[in-house]
């Protein structure tokens, strides 16, 4: 590969590689997986990398598609089991800078939990939607989705992570009162 | 059949700040942890990786006739080609793929299972019942017969599972129309890409109490070991220990994998709960056999069937 394309694939993985294998960690429930499937898929990148127009699509787009796929298809040959073994919060991010980071993990901990007893597409569709910020035409142009299903698995997934977090307490007034903004976030 | 509803922006935001938690705090990765900057660490083992993709492919393009040519000559070859050096699979390998072919294939089943009440006053007592089975999860279909301790059969028909149940028999009461329609349909999650059988066991909190299930747990099983040979009515094979833990289940067990590399038989302890409160679930002796022979299910009859609603159906899936 030319070497401006090589530097251009290097600046992006640097920047947004641990964003991708967070939210693969989400997708996937185990923390070895996400990293086998974010190498993979950048892997995958890499090898397109020289034919991608990344200016005026952005490499995140690409990227966030073949992890989709790539868990797919690893789902469908392997039957991959999505639960991690065991979920244990291993050390909190150095980054995090606001709140209480003992609170912050906590919930987050709950959250993955309840995340993992999921079905894996409606996983999929909270992590897209509300994380990754798609539309629900973006996450229904991925393969294997449809508008309709992209609604249906938002609804009943949001409302199962809620049933399923049950009475947060403390932890619930942590994460629910900090509102996003005079318009309550958007819908 | 349930209604389907908008999110509302109250939910939705409330749905952000929850994934935004989980996802600020998520773990990395053992090889990630204490490597400095996350990506730069990521780039360095994408490159590695890429580096070993190139070495790899550089040896299996060595021509099968040179490693021929190399042995007459009775040379030494100090040179690894990966490709053509026969490795016996690891313990691990063995069972994942043997599980995966097995589900690959059509299949009769004979399970024999025991069930065990929570060590807790009051939590009722040990079941069994015996279930006789056939699948072929490439066509979506699928039967089980229970009878014993319950009574009951399930068909799996593409989208669509049916549940039979019989008058007097100690089952869940889903519905009035049960008294006069013996099947309950299952409604179809119309998202759901799979058929009924992928659903089956894959429901939350569903347990691995059917075969299917059982199977898709040794795709990804955790601990195995190889524990010697193992043979059976007209087969010869491997008896591989394991143990899997998937939501503080944990099921530990052998099976016995034939020359074929099918599962034939599968033995399994179900525990459930943590520490003091950790009991043996169920035990399941499972045979496996009839591989490749027809499976033919077919739906009931519309005038026998009634529509389960609500979320008790997908829970009596992961029976």
């Amino acid at each position: 590969m030319r070497p401006d394309l090589e530097e251009s694939f290097a600046s992006f993985v640097r920047g947004r590689g641990e964003h991708h294998l967070r939210v693969a960690a989400l997708l996937t429930g185990s923390a070895a997986e996400a990293e086998d499937l974010v190498q993979s898929s950048l892997m995958r990148l890499y090898r397109a990398w020289p034919r991608l127009d990344v200016a005026s699509s952005s490499p995140d787009a690409y990227l966030r598609t073949i992890i989709v796929n790539t868990r797919r298809s690893w789902w469908r040959a392997r039957w991959r089991q999505e639960s991690p073994i065991a979920w244990v919060p291993d050390r909190p991010d150095p980054g995090y800078g606001g709140g209480d980071p003992a609170d912050r993990q906590a919930v987050g901990s709950l959250v993955r939990s309840a995340l993992m007893r999921l079905p894996r597409q409606q996983r999929a569709v909270l992590v897209l939607r509300y994380l990754e910020d798609l539309s629900e035409a973006e996450v229904a142009s991925l393969p294997g989705c449809s508008v309709g299903s992209v609604k249906t698995h938002a609804y009943r997934g949001l409302r199962a992570l809620r049933a399923s977090l049950g009475d947060l307490g403390e932890f619930g007034r942590l994460a629910v009162n900090e509102t996003a903004g005079p318009d309550g976030g958007k819908g | 059949m349930e209604q389907v509803q908008e999110v509302d922006g109250c939910a939705g935001a409330e749905g952000r700040l929850l994934l935004a938690a989980a996802f600020e705090t998520a773990p990395l990765g053992d090889g990630l942890a204490g490597s400095g900057p996350v990506g730069a660490e990521l780039l360095r083992q994408v490159r590695r990786r890429t580096a070993a993709r190139r070495r790899t492919r550089a040896r299996v393009l060595v021509p099968a006739g040179a490693v021929a040519s190399l042995a007459l000559a009775g040379a030494v070859a100090a040179v690894t080609l990966t490709a053509t050096v026969a490795v016996a699979p690891s313990a691990v390998a063995a069972v994942t793929a043997a599980a995966a072919k097995t589900s690959a294939q059509t299949f009769k089943v004979t399970m024999d299972i025991a069930t065990n009440p929570p060590p807790v006053p009051g939590s009722g007592r040990a079941q069994a019942a015996r279930v006789t089975g056939a699948f072929d999860q490439s066509r979506g279909v699928g039967q089980e017969t229970v009878s014993g301790a319950w009574k009951f059969q399930v068909r799996y028909v593409g989208h669509n599972a049916y549940l039979h149940t019989y008058p007097g028999s100690k089952q869940v009461i889903f519905s009035a129309d049960q008294r006069s329609k013996p099947w309950a349909e299952f409604p179809p999650e119309p998202a759901l890409t799979g058929n009924a059988l992928d659903v089956a066991g894959n429901s939350p909190g569903g347990t691995p109490a059917d075969p299917i299930t059982l199977l898709r747990l040794l795709k990804s099983a955790g601990k195995v070991t190889d524990e010697g040979p193992a043979s059976g009515s007209g087969w010869t094979g491997t008896r591989y220990g394991f143990t899997v833990t998937v939501n503080e289940q944990t099921t530990v067990g052998y099976l016995d994998v034939d020359g074929q590399g099918r599962v034939r038989r599968l033995v399994a302890d179900l525990t459930a709960g943590v520490g003091k409160k950790k009991w043996v679930m169920s035990t399941e002796d499972v045979t496996f056999g009839d591989f490749g022979a027809p499976v033919s299910v077919i739906a009931p009859p519309a005038s026998q069937v009634y529509l389960l609603k609500g979320p008790v159906a997908m829970i009596a899936l992961g029976w």
